[in-house]
């Protein structure tokens, strides 16, 4: 700082050649002039003075002379006083310069005091200066720092040490390594790994764990620790680490081979090891150092492998055939892991650290951990060494992959072999498995250890189909958690059965087609029905494996089907022939026939040719006996032909011919047996001429010599005579062909004996309606198979009775003559009735007629009298009118109409009637058993005919008359009260008395 | 030193020669003072009553212009040290005492920073020869050797 050399007052002294120094500023604040004082206060006393005289000389009068000294006095004492003051200060006036002097000196002094003051400020300040910064670096310090290697200040007070010499090195380090012996050896707890792994040179102990690490460690001074607990005196320090394992140069496995694969540490992880390595030996010595390093080794092992795995999961076979998980301790490796068994970590190998802290493997399948395998250990720590394989994780994969596929197709193979119940399956390779699929024919199925998906070798569609199905998720357990081996095992012998039932099926349906079998696959029948199948087979019943085919030969009726199923654990097949019905959208098996076709295992060409013979046979043969029993005919079925002989049938039965023989037991009512023998043979023949089938159906059965002359009046007919074998022949042929278009398969079955069995019934009838008449002594006129004509009586024309026919649906019935009387045709009405409800009444009704014949002649005589007597009104009208009805059978009326002009108006006719009933009855009393005629008048017992007393009257009279004639006549004409019961002979007699009653009476009116 | 003497030198003279008016002037208010309670009325008393007002009058106007006073110079705080009727030798003396301290005190910075300045120019000398010129300067500047 500089001090300004001018002086305030502008007087620059020059002396001695020299400047002076500058002159003190000079001060005059706070500082008066002496004069100053002095003036004020001798002017202040003079005007004090004046004031205070001129105040006393006006104050004269009103202050008295005392106050008023008093007043002057004190004014000159304070004066005087106050110049005593003046005098001092005068007096000290003479150093007032000095004093000024001083003034001037102090502050100068002062502000050069606050300089310095501001100079320490100033160097104080500088210790703020923290964020100053050095300047760049100039060349001379580059270049200092360039070749010295740091800034040599030669402030530094740095003393060069001199070098150790070798001879001390070697010294520490040989009592370095005798410390380190002894403390080994006194120490208790020493990883059992370290014994005998250890050496101790060049002042540290080298610790070798073979296929893992080495590392080296040493203390820090020759103390010899022999306390655990002195240990923290002289903790042992890290030097320096290794694996002794790594990547395989030429392989990329990893290898421990001699160590000579050593991989050192990165310097940052070598750091890191150093600080955690001492730490640990710090705290825990040396079991710690082992456990670190250990799991350390260890985890460095599974992070190769986890290399390994990602270059495998990358360019390997292996690619997309697994997964991995790596954590510092544990590899999960998830194989197969498209696989479903597999997928998503349900089958997988965990690679980590075992419990005696070794690398190992578990493999766990199947939902539980597999221990019981006999793959090798992978832990490397072999007792030798030099042994020890490279690992490598794509060869522990394959082990187990392999290991895994064998199981499976182990498993496939026993439960297939156990299902079929034979050595369907043979291994052709742990990982092949031959399968025979048909007697002539067998696949390869194998495994794919890469994606433990199963496939065939070179295969057929079905099999590619199957192979699908074979690799997916089984639809049973489709709703489970957790699908097991089992369940895939089981899957897949399914399907392998399905494949077989398959190829088997599409063999045969080849083999039946080419046999003009024609296959049908709309049908399918529910389970109620297959359980039917199934009830013919004792072995089959808990087996689902099954094939159901239908089939139908081109000349069959439609609905009939044959039916085999496959057995697909046991290959057998089973026949069936069946009928089948769709009941509301439902297949039904009407009806069921086994084929026995045990003794066909080979299922050749003959065998499915006569396969077609036989089920026609069976077919036709259920449809004759089905009809058979609508028809409620017994039958049996004949097997031996002696018996044909024996009845003189000639029918032959070789199969060949495909015929049916069946013996019908006959109890009458097919034939009467008084004409035939209670066994009629039906012969069924099937034929087949050209493209159309033909059914031919032969009915032969014995007759009765006696009977023979009956029967050759109609031979002409459709009925083939053999009089010298006392045989007849009805013969009947069906076109099968024409029945396929049929929907109604009720005619169609029941046309097949309709014709051959109208034929029996209607020479039944025809026998059984001659024997009638013949027993009945009714002439008969003429007859053949349609209709006999045959007299009943003389009063009637002949009847002709027309035979029932079936076929057209006619009935039997009775025919008047076209001439008859009408009544008679009326009545016959009324007898058809009650004929076509009792069919075997024909006799009755031949009785009835002739009965009736008494009837008939009453009313004619009765219309003959009143025809003789012509009895009118006068408007012309009959005045007595007869007439007679037929009510039923058993009840005619007598009707006797009387018109009568009204008493009071001439013009109106009154119109009356009276009814007799005559009903047949039997007297009781009457030992002949005769009908007799019931003759009854109760119908007239009403009010209104009392006005015919006198008529009444009259007909009493006249039965009286006649019961006296009868009485003499021997003949009976029993009186009843209203009634009379009289004889048929007696009844026209009587009508003919009462008919002339009523004219009498008429007459007597008039 | 007192200040009940005054030297005898030139320059004290104006100051004894208005000591001297000042001695008068209080003698001649005794006197006033005593005519005035002596006062008996009578024509006398009253002529020397006035004359020994317009002598005290006329010393008033002779102090008043005294000649030379102007060059002492007082500061107020003697001033006040009169009024309160102390005596302001001792404010001379106190005075001089702090001057005295003062002027040791920085005296002592003075000698103290100089040090400095050479212990600290040396050693950034010796730190960075190339500021010797600068540190020099400095030094000879501030009155170094």
């Amino acid at each position: 700082m500089s001090v300004d050399t001018k002086s305030r007052n502008g007087a620059i002294g020059v002396s001695h050649g020299r400047t002076a120094p500058p002159e003190i500023p000079h001060v005059t604040a706070n500082i008066l002039p002496l004069l100053n004082i002095l003036r004020f206060h001798t002017q202040e006393s003079y005007k004090r003075l004046e004031s205070l005289v001129e105040k006393l000389a006006n104050t004269k009068t009103t202050s008295s002379d005392v106050n008023r000294k008093l007043a002057l006095l004190d004014l000159i004492v304070s004066m005087r006083q106050d110049f005593v003051k003046i005098y001092t200060l005068v007096k000290w006036a003479q150093r007032s310069k000095d004093v000024s002097k001083l003034i001037d000196l102090l502050n100068w002094l002062r502000s050069q005091e606050y300089y310095f003051e501001g100079l320490s400020h100033g160097i104080n300040e500088l210790n703020h200066f923290s964020g100053a910064k050095l300047p760049s670096s100039d060349i001379p310090l580059a270049l200092e720092v360039l070749v010295r290697g740091r800034p040599q200040l030669p402030s530094y007070n740095y003393i060069q040490k001199p070098p150790i010499s070798p001879k001390i090195i070697l010294k520490v380090l040989k009592d370095l390594n005798l410390a380190l012996t002894a403390r080994m050896a006194l120490m208790d707890e020493i990883p059992h790994r370290f014994h005998n792994n250890y050496v101790v040179k060049d002042g540290r102990i080298i610790i070798t764990i073979p296929g893992e690490f080495q590392v080296s460690i040493t203390v820090a001074n020759d103390l010899i620790i022999d306390e655990p607990c002195d240990y923290h005196k002289s903790p042992f320090f890290f030097i320096d680490f290794a694996f002794l394992f790594g990547i395989n140069p030429e392989t990329s496995l990893i290898t421990h081979k001699d160590s000579k694969i050593v991989s050192a540490l990165p310097k940052a992880s070598r750091e890191k090891l150093e600080s955690v390595a001492n730490q640990v030996l710090l705290n825990l010595s040396l079991l710690g150092l082992y456990e670190v390093l250990h799991k350390y080794s260890i985890s460095f092992k599974l992070f190769l492998i986890s290399r390994q795995l990602k270059d495998l999961s990358v360019n390997s076979k292996w690619r997309g055939n697994f997964q991995f998980k790596y954590s510092s301790s544990l590899i999960i490796i998830n194989y197969w892991n498209n696989h479903f068994l597999s997928r998503s970590w349900k089958s997988f190998i965990e690679i980590g650290i075992d419990k005696k802290y070794n690398l190992n493997f578990r493999w766990f399948k199947n939902g539980k951990y597999e221990l019981d395998h006999d793959i090798p250990d992978i832990n490397g720590n072999s007792s030798d060494p030099e042994d020890a394989e490279d690992l490598s994780i794509d060869s522990i994969l394959t082990t187990i992959v392999h290991k895994h596929s064998e199981k499976i197709m182990n498993k496939i193979h026993n439960l297939f072999n156990k299902t079929v119940n034979q050595s369907a399956a043979s291994f052709l390779s742990p990982h092949q498995l031959l399968v025979e699929l048909t007697p002539r024919k067998s696949t390869i199925l194998a495994i794919n250890p890469l994606t433990g998906f199963l496939f065939f070798t070179d295969p057929s569609p079905i099999e590619s189909q199957y192979q699908a199905k074979i690799n997916s998720v089984p639809s049973v357990t489709e709703n489970k958690n957790f699908i097991t081996e089992q369940d895939m095992i089981k899957n897949v012998v399914e399907n392998l059965i399905l494949i077989r039932l398959d190829m088997s099926n599409s063999f045969l349906r080849t083999k039946l087609i080419t046999t003009e079998w024609i296959p049908n696959d709309f049908i399918k029948i529910s389970e109620n029905e297959t359980s039917r199948l199934f009830s013919f087979i004792t072995d089959l019943r808990s087996n689902p494996s099954y094939k159901l085919q239908f089939y139908r030969c081109r000349n069959w009726p439609s609905a009939w089907f044959l039916i085999y199923m496959l057995n697909g654990h046991s290959s057998k097949t089973h026949w069936w022939v069946a009928r089948t019905k769709s009941i509301q959208g439902e297949w039904r098996l009407q009806w069921l026939k086994m084929l026995d076709t045990d003794s066909h295992s080979e299922l050749d060409y003959k065998f499915l040719n006569n396969l077609s013979t036989s089920c026609s046979n069976l077919i036709i043969h259920h449809l004759i006996t089905e009809e058979l029993e609508q028809r409620e005919v017994q039958y049996l079925r004949v097997n031996n032909k002696e018996i044909l002989r024996k009845f003189n049938v000639p029918g032959d039965l070789t199969p060949q011919t495909f015929e049916t023989v069946i013996a019908l037991h006959n109890s009458g009512n097919l034939l009467p047996l008084s004409a035939s023998s209670s066994t009629i043979f039906l012969v069924v023949k099937l034929s087949t001429e050209g493209t159309s089938t033909k059914l031919q159906l032969t009915m032969y059965g014995s007759l009765k010599e006696q009977k023979l002359g009956d029967v050759i009046s109609f031979a002409h007919i459709d009925v083939k005579l053999h009089p010298d074998l006392l045989l007849f022949e009805l013969l009947s042929s069906v076109c099968l062909n024409e029945n396929n278009d049929e929907t109604n398969e009720s005619t169609s079955t029941q046309k097949l004996l309709t014709v051959l069995f109208e034929s029996l019934r209607r020479m039944s009838a025809l026998l059984i309606s001659l024997e009638q008449l013949r027993a009945s002594n009714i002439e008969v006129t003429r007859y053949d198979l349609s209709e006999i004509c045959f007299k009943v009586h003389s009063f009637y024309k002949p009847f002709t009775l027309i035979l029932a026919n079936q076929v057209d649906g006619r009935k039997a019935q009775i025919i008047p003559d076209q001439n008859e009387n009408s009544h008679v045709k009326l009545l016959l009405d009324i007898v058809n009735k009650d004929y076509a409800q009792k069919s075997n009444s024909l006799a009755g009704c031949f009785k009835y007629l002739q009965e009736c014949v008494s009837i008939f002649r009453a009313a004619q005589s009765v219309n003959e009298i009143l025809d003789s007597n012509e009895l009118k009104l006068p408007n012309q009208l009959s005045r007595l009118r007869f007439d007679f009805k037929f009510q039923s059978l058993n009840k005619v009326h007598f009707i006797f109409n009387i018109n009568s002009a009204h008493s009071t108006s001439p013009k109106k006719i009154q119109k009356d009637r009276i009814v007799f009933a005559i009903t047949f009855a039997r007297n009781k009393f009457d030992s002949r058993q005769i009908l007799f005629f019931k003759f009854s008048m109760k119908d007239n017992m009403s009010a209104e005919n009392l006005k015919f007393r006198k008529l009444f009257e009259l007909i009493y009279r006249a039965t009286n008359e006649l019961q006296e004639t009868c009485h003499s006549k021997k003949k009976s004409f029993v009186k009843l009260n209203y009634d009379f019961l009289t004889e048929g002979e007696i009844l026209e007699p009587l009508m003919k008395k009462i008919a002339e009653t009523f004219v009498s009476y008429v007459r007597s009116e008039n | 030193m007192t200040t009940s003497e005054f030297n005898q030198n030139t320059e004290n003279e104006p100051l004894a020669a208005i000591a001297s008016n000042l001695q008068s002037l209080v003698e001649s208010l005794i006197e006033l003072g005593v005519m005035v309670h002596d006062f008996q009325g009578t024509p006398q008393s009253h002529t020397a009553l006035t004359h020994k007002t317009n002598q005290v009058v006329s010393l008033l106007s002779g102090l008043t212009n005294s000649p030379f006073a102007q060059q002492f110079p007082i500061p107020l705080d003697v001033v006040s040290y009169i009024e309160d009727g102390r005596n302001p030798d001792i404010y001379t003396r106190e005075f001089v005492e702090v001057t005295a301290k003062t002027n040791a005190r920085l005296k002592g910075k003075m000698l103290a920073f100089k040090k400095l300045r050479d212990v600290l120019g040396e050693k950034l000398v010796d730190e960075f020869p190339h500021l010797k010129p600068g540190v020099d300067d400095i030094k000879r500047k501030t009155g170094g050797s």
